[in-house]
């Protein structure tokens, strides 16, 4: 769908900050100079035509109980990264996983992030996903340090 | 955190619909006051739990673009640098991980192709490193919710 200056507006206004009050939209359309329901009227079409993927929570994963999270890079054949990255997709750890391209220095092309409650919880997901696949070789990186983790404000400046 | 409290936390990472009053589904489904559901979800973001309630966009789907960039990073300069990096609004996530090749990971989002390559071109020079780009061909899986039952 085609976004027009409006759409572009109140997808910079919600991305950042969702209000936790009883009327969300009628704050957002507030700061805008708009109704209540042209906002909804925006966003609603946003929504089902998937620009926005939802509006809701994302929680603090380390203090959800998920503290353990690594991320595991695979080496696999080029014609079979979408039959294993559909496969890995479906176990529950895995939060993320997509094909990239590879380069000299970094031959593996398929990226899984799993989140785990513990580090035996990761092994055994590590486990349990090389069973099921055809790779060449993998490799996992610890998290040492978050350094950054934020939320993206779009159309910053577009306007 | 009660059990209602685990509730809303299940039902605010499926989202909310899109009406006058978002948060009143939320309050019935989990048997509570609008009122109180709003001081629940509060009370929970300030507590830490809750890291943001917002849009979460479809970034491909409003023309923007978004890259998995990583670096060979000498450690003597990863605290400078993770300032540089971590300055540009289009750096949403940073990680210091434990492999020889690359150790620091992060990523990059911004409007168009030209956007994100303009991003890693200006890091890569205020670096004086090379910055690799691994851009994604395919995607599988987004998961952003998180199972709370065994959680106390």
């Amino acid at each position: 769908m085609t976004i027009n200056e409006l759409d572009k507006k109140i997808i910079n206004a919600i991305s950042a900050e969702f209000p936790i009050i009883e009327r969300p939209f009628s704050q957002i359309a507030d700061t805008l100079g708009i109704s209540e329901k042209e906002v909804i009227e925006r966003v609603s079409p946003l929504e089902q035509n998937l620009c926005i993927r939802r509006i809701g929570a994302a929680l603090n994963h380390m203090k959800a109980g998920y503290s353990y999270n690594v991320m595991v890079v695979w080496d696999i054949a080029d014609e079979l990264t979408d039959e294993m990255g559909v496969i890995m997709a479906k176990h529950a750890s895995v939060s993320h996983c997509y094909c990239r391209v590879r380069n000299k220095d970094w031959r593996y092309n398929l990226y899984t992030m799993i989140h785990a409650r513990t580090v035996k919880e990761a092994n055994e997901a590590i486990e349990e996903i090389k069973a099921q696949i055809t790779y060449k070789e993998y490799q996992t990186l610890q998290t040492m340090k978050e350094l950054k983790k934020t939320g993206m404000k779009y159309f910053q400046g577009v306007l | 955190m009660d059990a209602v409290d685990k509730k809303i936390l299940t039902l605010l990472q499926r989202g909310l619909a899109i009406c006058e009053q978002p948060y009143l589904a939320v309050a019935n489904e989990a048997g509570v006051s609008e009122s109180d559901c709003l001081a629940r979800i509060t009370k929970l973001k300030q507590e830490g739990l809750i890291r943001r309630v917002s849009a979460f966009l479809n970034p491909q789907n409003i023309g923007y673009r978004s890259t998995l960039c990583a670096v060979h990073m000498p450690e003597e300069q990863i605290e400078a640098a993770t300032k540089i990096i971590n300055s540009f609004d289009e750096v949403t996530h940073n990680y210091l991980r434990d492999n020889e090749v690359y150790n620091v990971w992060f990523t990059v989002i911004a409007y168009g192709d030209e956007g994100v390559n303009k991003i890693i071109d200006e890091i890569e020079s205020k670096l004086n490193l090379t910055v690799n780009n691994f851009s994604s061909t395919a995607f599988y899986k987004i998961k952003v919710s998180f199972n709370l039952e065994d959680i106390s």
